[in-house]
């Protein structure tokens, strides 16, 4: 018999589709324009996306996109006018042949995702817009994270079509529609999840079968959706294509099929319980099995496998019979378990061993809404596994100060609480976003009985690690922070794969900084260096790794992550020798010039120079050997309070040194040989010290622990405050002008004054 | 032409069509009648190319059916419960969509058929009653001058004058077009007057089939009277298929050649003897019980 050729695609059957989709489409496309629109504001991006996705953290963090809504609707669409007999009749009749049928109808979805998808580009065009004419503070999402949450939620969308067909082809084998809906539907989505990041382990299986670098393991992920959604639209056409409309089929067609459809509703139920069946080891990251965990979802699987199996085939023995078939599969899985980890642990990357660790140091992690805190702690225990969460690292710590381990808390961060509480202002999303970094950042330190230390500041920002679990495991800080400087800095994230610079650094500095970067050797140790923008502050709060967001950029201060080999974890400014990056010189000149342009500099220096002021207060950083000190000079007589003596102030020699410095730094880059130091003139105030005022009272309030000079509470002492700016550069001195800087400062404390 | 071979259809363990034969002929109307569950519907379903065959074949101007797109332009299913594109469709709307299906819908004769059956085109198919659906299939199945028309029970809520309606257009469709009609019901008396070849499904199997006109030149149905004492014993010159007696009048129900048959009854001199009109149904009654099946629940 000949056979006519079926067509690739049927226009009218298309344009009815598009028709079938409208009501969908155009309440999607709504939805899109309006919270694309409104989420450039923080308004409704979280409030929609809840609403409508549940807590999809990734959508929560950057884009609303509903498309994969949209297809999930489309998709129930597609199947609910398939799904019966008599529009089985109807469209079996038709001279559409059902290849032509699907296909047509995916490309109306597709063109009704792409009208979402406009609307939501065009919404987040009109967003941006009007917050960058009304100068709103947002966190705006730029379009090509728009683009990259609409090419995930349209990946997500297709499978969820899929598994709507797969579903409406199955369907009409005698397996209920809703047995149908849980495999098909969720099925899928958890196979994808378990190869790109399964929420309850902290590893991926597609991390364990192929250990690459972040950067390429981003590109992994992608592959792993479109290889999913692949097979899953490949699967749907076959059995589209293939589904009988007779309600009932020849059962040896069946039985594979009820075999199949048996294991997935078994599988499905048993990994929706999977939890934490890898874990790294503490100290080389190698992945381990916690065999006991999958005793649980074993047990549920065999369980539902075997009740499924007794309802829909309505005999106890057959079922029993097709129990054998569930320990083949759990077999099957557990060989791959174990060779992934197997050839995880064979390709381990990793150098650091227990063995040469001399100890390990955390910062971060959730941090508490008082204070942050930082913890360290010496030991090899290789069986710990290390949760960063802060109540488990309280209980770490504790467990190690119980076993002799040296606990200490180093040092506190400025509490980073205003930052997370500053963009919430315009939106509960910002909240969420911002505890998100931070609940994401960990800084790690790793020294090695060598003498070397690692630094591995995890920037995981939540782009990467949004869907990812709660828990850090060293192992993925290790894997991420080993080519650092590859995947924050000189990759695709940033545009066109250079870094994105702040205003006034041109490409020569691009250029310098890329060598540089690419000379770095990653076995010297590495600090990063921030430069913030135009937000006062102290920089060391911008050195964290949080700050540094994917675009380079933290709100609207421009910022810039430089990587040296320059140790000290505290320090603002180096000693400059033929060793020092030309990079770092570079942007230090940048710095000074930067602050020379700042409006008032000129006004502030020449009110320092000219004495007309009463009091200033200030700080003196830098330098390799972590010398920092803060001042407070008095320049009015009488304000010279007794027990203020024996608190932070200097003379007026110090502070016509270091304005003297300041002169003959300005317009120099730093040479070789020479000190950087940088010079902050925070309070400058005037007005009269109240005598009447008990000494004791300044003692407790006007100087507090630091040395610094708290403006706020200089009203309430009697001291007239004028805000005459602040002024911050970095002054190069030789050696001899260095040592006659450590020893004014060396008499900070001694109550030397001149007053 | 419509040929059908062994064709055999199972559903798990039933067996819906068990090596149906039989062939239409180009310009004919056939009817495919058979109780509930007979297997009618499953056999339009596959001539239609919904449903595959487990064995057999169908040919449709010897082109199989089944996922092929070209065969399918020229045949048109009305099925027993119809399913319309698109919650909100208008007539119009379906008859666009029938028409980029069916390369020779005509509009002018889908308005024209809507006039007959005066129906508004802009109303949506959802509002219309059950029998105003079963117009608008059969003016859509018309409109498209498809060589082949499939009726699935589709008098069924008609009232009388819009089935009447209906089985002149199709028979009109048929004179004009030479359309090839196959109509399934399970009412003989609903196919008698449109018919002009029978089929009889029984537990997936054609049991009788048969010109209908060749059907009632070869049965009669005799009314005699004698003047003595006749038994079926003395009608063994004819094929005596019945024989009632009622007082004194006799009904006989014979086959054979009508005037040879005749010839042979009046030479036994009946007193009465008048040849009485035969209904299809107690044809097709006759010829089944001849076979040994029992139809008491065809009505």
């Amino acid at each position: 018999m000949r056979k006519n050729p079926v067509p690739f695609f049927s226009k009218s059957y298309c344009r009815e589709m598009l028709r079938e989709f409208t009501t969908a489409g155009i309440i999607f496309a709504a939805i899109e324009f309006v919270a694309s629109m409104l989420s450039c504001f923080g308004i409704t991006q979280n409030l929609l996306s809840m609403v409508l996705y549940g807590a999809n953290v990734y959508i929560q963090s950057y884009a609303v996109s509903n498309i994969s809504l949209f297809c999930f609707v489309a998709g129930a669409v597609f199947a609910a006018n398939h799904l019966f007999r008599s529009a089985w009749d109807f469209r079996g009749s038709i001279p559409v042949a059902k290849r032509t049928m699907l296909i047509s109808a995916f490309i109306a979805m597709l063109a009704w995702a792409g009208i979402c998808a406009a609307a939501n580009i065009l919404g987040a065009f009109i967003g941006n817009l009007v917050s960058t004419v009304s100068s709103s503070f947002v966190l705006t999402p730029s379009f090509a994270m728009v683009a990259e949450a609409i090419g995930e939620s349209l990946l997500r969308g297709l499978m969820l079509f899929g598994g709507f067909v797969l579903v409406l082809s199955l369907s009409t084998r005698t397996f209920p529609t809703i047995v149908l809906a849980f495999v098909c539907l969720l099925l899928p989505n958890i196979a994808c999840n378990v190869l790109m990041y399964n929420t309850e382990s902290p590893f991926s299986l597609t991390e364990l079968l192929f250990p690459v670098s972040p950067a390429a393991s981003t590109f992994l992920n992608c592959l792993v959706r479109v290889l999913c959604c692949a097979a899953v639209l490949i699967a749907a056409y076959f059995a589209f294509v293939n589904a009988q409309a007779e309600t009932a089929g020849k059962p040896a067609r069946t039985r594979w099929i009820h075999v199949l459809i048996s294991i997935g509703f078994a599988l499905t139920a048993s990994l929706m319980f999977t939890e934490n069946v890898f874990y790294p080891d503490v100290y080389s990251g190698t992945p381990q099995i916690a065999w006991n965990n999958l005793i649980a979802p074993a047990v549920i699987g065999v369980i539902v496998y075997f009740g499924f199996s007794w309802i829909t085939l309505r005999s106890f023995v057959s079922a029993l019979k097709r129990l054998m078939f569930f320990p083949a599969v759990l077999a099957g899985i557990a060989i791959v378990l174990l060779c992934s980890a197997a050839m995880t642990s064979a390709s381990e990357k990793i150098e650091i061993r227990a063995s040469n660790i001399e100890y390990v140091t955390v910062q971060g992690g959730l941090v508490p809404p008082s204070d942050a805190y930082s913890l360290c702690w010496r030991g090899n225990k290789d069986s710990e596994r290390m949760k960063l969460r802060d109540e488990m690292l309280f209980d770490y710590c504790e467990q190690l100060s119980k076993n002799n381990f040296e606990y200490i808390s180093t040092y506190t961060f400025t509490s980073p609480e205003s930052y997370a509480i500053e963009p919430s202002a315009l939106g509960f999303s910002s909240i969420i976003n911002s505890v998100d970094i931070f609940d994401r950042s960990v800084t790690l330190a790793v020294k090695l009985k060598s003498g070397q230390t690692y630094y591995y500041p995890a920037s995981l920002d939540s782009c990467v690690f949004s869907s990812k679990n709660e828990l850090l495991s060293l192992r993925s800080i290790l894997s991420m922070n080993t080519d650092y400087v590859e995947s924050n800095v000189n990759l695709s994230r940033f545009e066109n794969g250079k870094v994105a610079l702040p205003h006034g650094l041109d490409a020569r500095f691009h250029d310098t900084l890329m060598r540089e970067l690419k000379a770095l050797d990653s076995d010297k140790l590495m600090q990063q260096f921030g430069i913030v923008g135009e937000e006062k502050g102290d920089p060391a709060d911008f050195m964290n790794p949080w700050s540094f967001a994917d675009n380079g950029e933290y709100g609207n201060s421009p910022q810039i992550a430089v990587l040296s080999d320059i140790s000290g974890n505290y320090c603002r400014a180096v000693t400059v020798d033929e060793n020092t990056p030309e990079s770092l010189r570079m942007l230090i000149v940048y710095e000074n010039r930067k602050a020379e342009n700042t409006r008032g500099f000129n006004d502030t220096l020449n009110a320092l120079e000219n004495g007309s002021f009463n009091i200033v207060g200030g700080s003196i950083s830098g330098l390799d050997d972590m010398f920092q000190s803060n001042f407070v000079y008095f320049n009015v007589d009488g304000m010279n309070p007794p027990a203020l003596s024996q608190q932070a102030y200097v003379n007026s020699e110090t502070i016509d040194t270091l304005l003297n410095c300041i002169e003959q730094s300005r317009g120099k880059t730093p040479e070789p040989g020479q000190h950087v130091l940088s010079v902050r003139f925070d309070t400058i105030a005037s007005g009269r010290y109240n005598s009447e005022i008990d000494d004791e009272m300044y003692d407790k309030s006007f100087i507090d622990d630091y040395g610094y000079i708290d403006r706020y509470t200089l009203p309430e002492l009697g001291i007239e405050y004028s805000d005459a700016g602040s002024l911050l550069y970095f002054i190069f001195v030789d050696d001899a002008a260095y040592s006659r800087i450590l020893q004014l400062f060396s008499n900070t404390h001694s109550g030397a004054a001149d007053a | 032409m419509i040929k059908v071979t062994d064709l055999s259809k199972n559903f798990g363990e039933l067996k819906a069509l068990d090596k149906v034969s039989f062939s239409v002929p180009k310009g004919s109307i056939f009817g495919l009648v058979g109780a509930n569950g007979a297997g009618k519907s499953t056999l339009m379903r596959i001539i239609a190319g919904i449903y595959t065959a487990d064995d057999g074949s169908v040919l449709i101007n010897d082109e199989p059916v089944y996922d092929n797109p070209a065969a399918k332009t020229h045949l048109v299913f009305v099925p027993d419960r119809m399913h319309l594109t698109g919650g909100g469709a208008t007539i119009e709307r379906m008859a666009k969509f029938y028409a980029s299906c069916y390369p020779k819908f005509s509009f002018e004769k889908f308005d024209a058929l809507l006039n007959i059956f005066k129906l508004n085109k802009k109303r949506r198919i959802r509002s219309l009653s059950k029998g105003m659906v079963r117009q608008v299939q059969t003016v859509l199945a018309l409109s498209c001058n498809a060589d082949v028309l499939l009726f699935d029970e589709t008098f069924d809520g008609l009232d009388p004058i819009a089935r009447n309606i209906a089985k002149r257009l199709i028979y009109r469709d048929m004179c004009d077009f030479g359309s090839t009609v196959i109509l399934t019901s399970h009412s003989l008396r609903e196919l008698e007057d449109t018919c002009d070849r029978f089929a009889m499904l029984y537990q997936g199997k054609i049991v009788f089939q048969n010109d209908l006109a060749d059907a009632k030149s070869q049965l009669f149905k005799v009314q005699l009277a004698f003047a003595r004492n006749v038994t079926p014993e003395d009608f063994k010159d004819v094929e005596l298929l019945s024989f009632t007696k009622q007082g004194s009048i006799i009904y006989v129900l014979v086959r054979g050649e009508a005037a040879e048959t005749s010839a042979k009854i009046e030479a036994m001199k009946p007193l009465i003897m008048d040849m009485l009109p035969l209904s299809i149904e107690e044809i097709f009654t006759y010829e089944l019980s001849s076979l040994g099946y029992n139809f008491d629940e065809i009505k």
